[in-house]
């Protein structure tokens, strides 16, 4: 470390081996001009702009592809260093269009800036400028070609980080085009950090475009709330309207990325059905109603429930990404009311290893870690759409030489190669894990830095509790890490409050145990409160989830939208505020508990859930309620409980039996994983909302039915039938039917891996 | 003066191009089956090549014993032998004929380079518009191949090489040796930052050795007939023969292959004098890419890389392109300058740009719109591109203009509008 030294602009500098010039310069805040580099892509070397002056060099070098050399000395703002960056920049701005006032990027853009510096009021250059006709790359980036500098940061991007090759150059010299060779959308699932790398507006955010320059805007830093990375956002608001977000750099969780989906799920904030008014259902019809007026109506219809019928005729649901306030406060005051059926595991179905739950899951390891693991085993895990930018971890890894493993119920397309995918059929994943188990592979085998995941495809499997213990067996064999990578962002914090059945917050086992998610809406209760969670879409088996609502007498939606069928079972729905206007944490996968505050006020009346639970336990006179005066105070009773990752060990057998026979396979696709996301237009344009509709079965399956793709089949769970499309899709194991969750039109029908009826229409 | 010491060995014979009348007429091979039989160290054999001062002909002329010598000979794992046979840069058409006369040379030298190297697997990569040539290549490879001299466990000796002929697609820039082998790698031709160098980061990564046509088809005569006579052949800094593409405006353009250090007055002579006895106005000494040198003063000179470097300019490739009185110096600019716009590859900023800014303005001057300010901006641009790129292209367009506004600096103000 830190063994040589060298000198820039006078200036003496510890510096490593193998370091670049650039890469020193940053560190001590010198700054060379640069458009091509980039910290987390290859070097390339080709815009030139960072031209430097080196002692004893012959001509101006590269600063982001020389190494440093002891004793180097460096100038990066010589006469020699400066005339050659304005003679790249001369060259760079003769083709450029120039046209910043109707360029989106204008006030943010490097060559804007870089040329306010380095270039000339009037160009030596006057004759025709080259034009490049633009490309539809979908909903989600627009392009202008023209404006492109050939820096081939969005190329590398495909090629390095997203593992897609969709964007390339093509054709030589001044010729030379960044395109997608033929015309085509862009649908990798990172795609939207090409907006960010794209030094100049060539590549835009297509539903941000033209809305509000930069300095009209102001940036709120905040917490990615759609899965268990947590990845660090920087929010841009103009007069209290959230315009767009950017990643915002954290090299131990999401570097320099986002994900599309913490990109674009703004664009849900203002839909119709956002709930601002405190609503309440009288006679049939809703009114909408001050504070007092709904906070009265939901004491009384929760009472009169509980005066009728008891306690126990209560279920309360929380979605999987709430603040750990927001938890917090949602059982302190249910479990104050005597409420004991509390949870969040929405879509779990194996509950019988819950008291064997460390005090919450995590992953076991880190996302830096992972990186240098040698061999990663991923079981019942769709990581790269559920969780993307683990799944750079996991792409990295395999780039830097993992062998990959899988058990999965699809054949999902993970870009990065497996030494060995099981795709059991049916859906049967034990006997997937098992085979595994048996014979395991030499290069798992012979590994010395194995990590095993458990994903969402895993936890809501019917034998879940076995499939965690065979996992522990072969993380014992093979002396692996064994994590559990949870659904939504903040499970952890659900488990750390108590918001599960059998817990009080800090795994204090509870003494009157609740009823399971899948439990409480089986057995048909009398009321129901939700936290941001739409049974009909959240739940496992969204038919019954959604019969159990309309059945009951009092449903409390504590809810930041409203969907159709709330609307005709709820009977109060109170304005939660969505992430971006509360203040909170959130605990990820890897045990970051991160704090962030709202980037706007609450929109309407809406308000942080806290508060609203802390009133409602106010008007039912709980005593200690009074303590709870600030977020502070919130956060400071559930602190105590916030521990440190406890390793787990799993050895519970499952109750339930091996699915057998015609199996529906089903996930939350990455655009329906929860209520923001589902309503983001932008993303529920791409191609990934849209190729998982219908029903999918594999080329086997369909001959057997005789139908082809497009055919219409009628499929049956719950004894609801509904009317699908045919996909024939070969990722599809025999005996299997992938019908995703969280779709309106898939509401009626059960759960996953649980049997369904298809046959053709 | 002897003719055809090296290279061109075969020409003198009947179907030169076959293994027969390398083998027997010749006397090829003899190198390569005796490396096979008495394996001989490799420091040796390199420091026999360095002695001999055999500079690559490709254009850059460096030493190519001492990049051999580089080469992490030691590594375990794939090593390649890549022969750069692209040939593109207007006035070269040496390569062609190694390929379609003597192709056998050019394997052999391969072969002993594969030896050296510890590399058993070669590769030579011929201009897309070399079909011929390229056909020649293949008919020689599997005559060796068939005749035991490539393959595996050659002749017994344990010993394996395998070589494979592959045929660009028509990109100058694929003959910049990084270029080839990301085109050889199947990918686009684009050159790659160096360092790493090829030795050590070369075809796929691995330790790869990348010489042109001439400098492989040099070596079996090097070790065959010693370093001492290879240099004596040649003038003390430049050792051997070079072969010289002679065009232009003389009454018998075509490949020489004459001692360096050979007058170029002589070589004038060999290729038939001047067409139409003409007057010599100009020569550009090394192919297009290299500065132009008036006839006085290349009357003046020898063939040899130190020499030409005194008259301002540069041996390259050894392309003599001959120009007469008669010759439009704008109007050649013009035609060379359009060429690497053409052929500019495109990553770097300064030559995307630059190449076609100058080939442009060089024509616009050619149609009597320019300026005298034009005249200015042509040096500065080509100032601002040279040195500044991933590989030379970039250099190789703006040194012609640099050199033909200094030489012929009346022609151009002629054409400005003052
Ligand atoms: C733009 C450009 C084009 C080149 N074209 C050729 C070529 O066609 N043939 C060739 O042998 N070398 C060519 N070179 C030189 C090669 O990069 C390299 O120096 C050569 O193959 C090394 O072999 P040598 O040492 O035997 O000359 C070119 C270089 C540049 C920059
Ligand atoms: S589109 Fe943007 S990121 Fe891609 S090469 Fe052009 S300027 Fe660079
Ligand atoms: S100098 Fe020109 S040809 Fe060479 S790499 Fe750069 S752009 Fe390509
Ligand atoms: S930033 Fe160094 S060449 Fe582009």
């Amino acid at each position: 470390m830190n063994d040589t030294t060298i000198t820039i602009d006078g200036k003496e500098v510890a510096a490593e081996q193998g370091e670049m010039v650039i890469e020193v310069a940053d560190r001590e805040n010198i700054r060379i001009p640069r458009f091509c580099y980039h910290k987390n892509l290859s070097i390339a070397a080709n815009c030139r702009m960072c031209l430097v002056e080196v002692e004893k060099a012959p001509k101006p070098l590269p600063a982001c592809a020389t190494p440093i050399t002891d004793g180097m000395v460096v100038k990066t703002r010589s006469p020699i260093a400066l005339q050659a960056q304005k003679a790249v920049m001369e060259f760079l701005l003769i083709n450029h269009p120039l046209d910043c006032p109707v360029c989106d990027q204008g006030g943010e853009c490097e060559l804007q800036d870089i040329s306010m510096g380095y270039g000339e009021d009037v160009s030596r250059y006057n004759q025709g400028k080259r034009s490049v006709a633009d490309q539809d790359v979908g909903p989600l980036i627009e392009t202008f070609m023209t404006r492109c500098i050939h820096c081939t940061r969005c190329v590398r991007f495909g090629d390095e980080i997203s593992g897609m090759r969709e964007l390339g150059l093509v054709n030589r010299g001044e010729k030379s085009q960044i395109t997608t060779y033929v015309e085509k959308n862009i649908e990798s699932e990172l795609s939207g950090n090409i907006i960010d790398i794209c030094p100049v507006g060539a590549l835009t955010n297509k539903p941000f475009r033209f809305k509000a320059r930069t300095w009209e805007m102001k940036q709120h830093a905040t917490i990615a709330p759609h899965d268990c990375v947590g990845s660090n956002l920087m929010m841009h608001e103009r007069r209290n309207e959230v315009m767009r977000v950017v990643p915002a750099e954290n090299e131990a969780i999401n570097e320099t990325w986002i994900a599309d989906r913490d990109r674009y799920s703004h664009f849900a904030l203002y839909t119709p059905d956002r709930v601002t008014q405190p609503m309440i259902k009288v006679n049939d019809t809703w009114q909408t109603v001050d504070w007092a007026t709904a906070l009265e109506h939901t004491v009384a219809g929760l009472q009169t429930v509980i005066h009728k019928h008891g306690e126990k005729a209560v279920g309360a649901l929380a979605s999987q990404s709430e603040t750990v306030e927001n938890y917090y406060m949602f059982q302190y005051f249910l479990r104050s009311l005597g409420i004991n059926n509390i949870d969040h595991r929405l879509q779990q179905q194996d509950f019988s290893d819950q008291s064997a739950f460390p005090a919450y899951p995590h992953m076991g390891t880190t996302f830096e870690k992972i990186e240098e693991s040698d061999a990663v085993v991923l079981i019942g895990s769709h990581t790269r759409k559920e969780q993307p930018m683990l799944w750079h971890r996991l792409h990295k890894a395999s780039q830097n030489g993992a062998k990959m493993f899988a058990v999965n119920p699809v054949d999902f397309n993970l870009i990065f190669a497996f030494e060995k995918n099981i795709v059991p059929e049916s859906g049967d994943l034990v006997a997937g894990l098992t085979q595994l188990l048996e014979h395991i592979p030499e290069g798992l085998q012979s590994a010395t830095k194995p990590v095993i995941l458990l994903g969402a495809l895993a936890m809501n499997h019917p034998q879940a509790a076995t499939l965690r213990s065979l996992a522990q067996k072969l993380a014992d064999k093979i002396g692996a890490t064994l994590g559990l990578v949870t659904s939504g962002s903040n499970s952890a914090g659900a488990w750390l409050t108590g918001v599960v059945p059998h817990r009080l917050p800090g795994k204090q086992a509870a003494s009157n145990e609740g009823q399971d998610a899948q439990a409480m809406l089986q057995d048909q209760k009398q009321a129901y409160v939700l936290l941001n969670v739409e049974p009909e879409f959240d739940c496992a088996n969204t038919g019954q989830a959604l019969q159990a609502m309309n059945n009951a007498e009092f449903v409390l939606a504590v809810n930041t939208f409203t969907t159709d069928d709330m609307l005709q079972y709820a009977n109060v729905i109170l304005p939660a505020a969505p992430f971006n206007e509360i203040s909170g944490h959130m605990i990820n996968a890897q045990g970051d508990c991160q704090q962030f505050n709202a980037a706007i006020p609450p929109k309407g009346e809406s308000r942080p859930a806290w508060k609203i639970f802390r009133i409602l336990a106010q008007l039912c006179q709980i005593d200690e309620i009074a303590k709870f005066m600030t977020i502070a105070d919130v956060f400071e009773a559930a602190q105590q409980h916030i521990a440190e990752p406890e390793a787990a060990k799993w050895t519970a057998d499952s109750k339930n039996t091996a699915p057998r026979g015609t199996i529906r396979i089903a996930e939350m696709p990455i655009y329906a994983i929860d209520p923001i996301v589902r309503r983001a237009k932008p993303l529920q344009e791409t191609h990934d909302a849209t190729k998982v509709q219908g029903a999918h079965i594999n080329k086997a399956t369909a001959s057997g039915l005789q139908v082809n793709t497009g055919d219409a089949v009628i499929v049956s769970q719950n004894d609801n039938e509904i009317t699908l499309s045919v996909v024939i899709n070969d990722c599809l194991a025999d005996n299997t039917v992938y019908i995703a969750q969280g779709l309106a039109e898939h509401k009626t029908l059960g759960a996953a891996y649980a049997p369904i009826e298809i046959k053709r229409a | 003066m002897k003719l055809n010491q090296v290279c061109f060995r075969s020409l003198e014979f009947d179907d030169p191009a076959s293994l027969k009348t390398y083998e027997e007429k010749v006397g090829g091979y003899k190198v390569w089956r005796k490396i096979l039989k008495e394996k001989p160290s490799p420091e040796d054999l390199i420091e026999e090549l360095k002695k001999s001062v055999l500079r690559g002909r490709g254009g850059a002329g460096f030493p190519t014993g001492l990049k051999w010598s580089f080469m992490p000979r030691h590594l375990d794992g794939p090593k390649y032998v890549v022969c750069n046979s692209d040939e593109s840069e207007p006035g070269t058409f040496k390569d062609r004929d190694i390929m379609r006369y003597n192709p056998h040379q050019m394997i052999e030298g391969m072969a002993i380079a594969s030896y050296i190297l510890g590399a058993t697997t070669g590769y030579n990569y011929t201009r897309g518009e070399y079909w011929e040539p390229f056909q020649a290549c293949e008919k020689a490879v599997a005559e060796a191949r068939a005749a035991g001299l490539l393959g595996s466990n050659i002749l017994g000796s344990g010993v394996d090489f395998e070589l494979h002929n592959m045929i660009g697609a028509g990109a100058y820039i694929c003959g910049e040796e990084t270029a080839l082998l990301e085109s050889l790698e199947g990918k686009k031709g684009f050159p790659r930052f160096k360092p790493p160098f090829p030795a050590n980061f070369g075809l796929y990564g691995r330790p790869t050795i990348i010489n042109n046509t001439e400098s492989f088809a040099s070596v079996p005569v090097i070790l065959e007939k010693g370093a001492d006579w290879f240099l004596n052949v040649g003038t003390e800094r430049s050792g051997g023969t070079k072969i010289f593409s002679v065009s232009g405006h003389v009454n018998k353009p075509g490949n020489y292959e004459v001692p360096m250090g050979t007058p170029f007055k002589d070589l004038l002579e060999l290729a038939g004098g001047m067409l139409d006895g003409r007057k010599l106005k100009a020569v550009i000494p090394g192919g297009s890419s290299v500065p132009v040198v008036p006839a006085d003063i290349m009357m003046e000179t020898n063939m040899d890389y130190e020499s030409i470097g005194k008259a301002g300019s540069m041996l390259g490739a050894g392309s003599v392109i001959v120009m007469d009185e008669t010759t439009d110096m704008v109007k050649i600019l013009a035609r060379i300058s359009e060429f690497y716009d053409e052929e500019s590859c495109g990553q770097c900023t300064p030559c995307r740009e630059g190449t076609g800014w100058l080939s442009r303005t060089v024509h616009k001057v050619l149609h009597g719109q320019g300026t005298p300010a034009d005249l200015d901006l042509l040096q500065d641009v080509s100032n601002n591109m040279m040195g500044r790129t991933i590989c030379a292209l970039a250099d190789a367009a703006a040194m012609p203009v640099l050199s033909f506004i200094k030489h012929f600096r009346s022609e151009f103000d002629a054409l400005v509008k003052k």
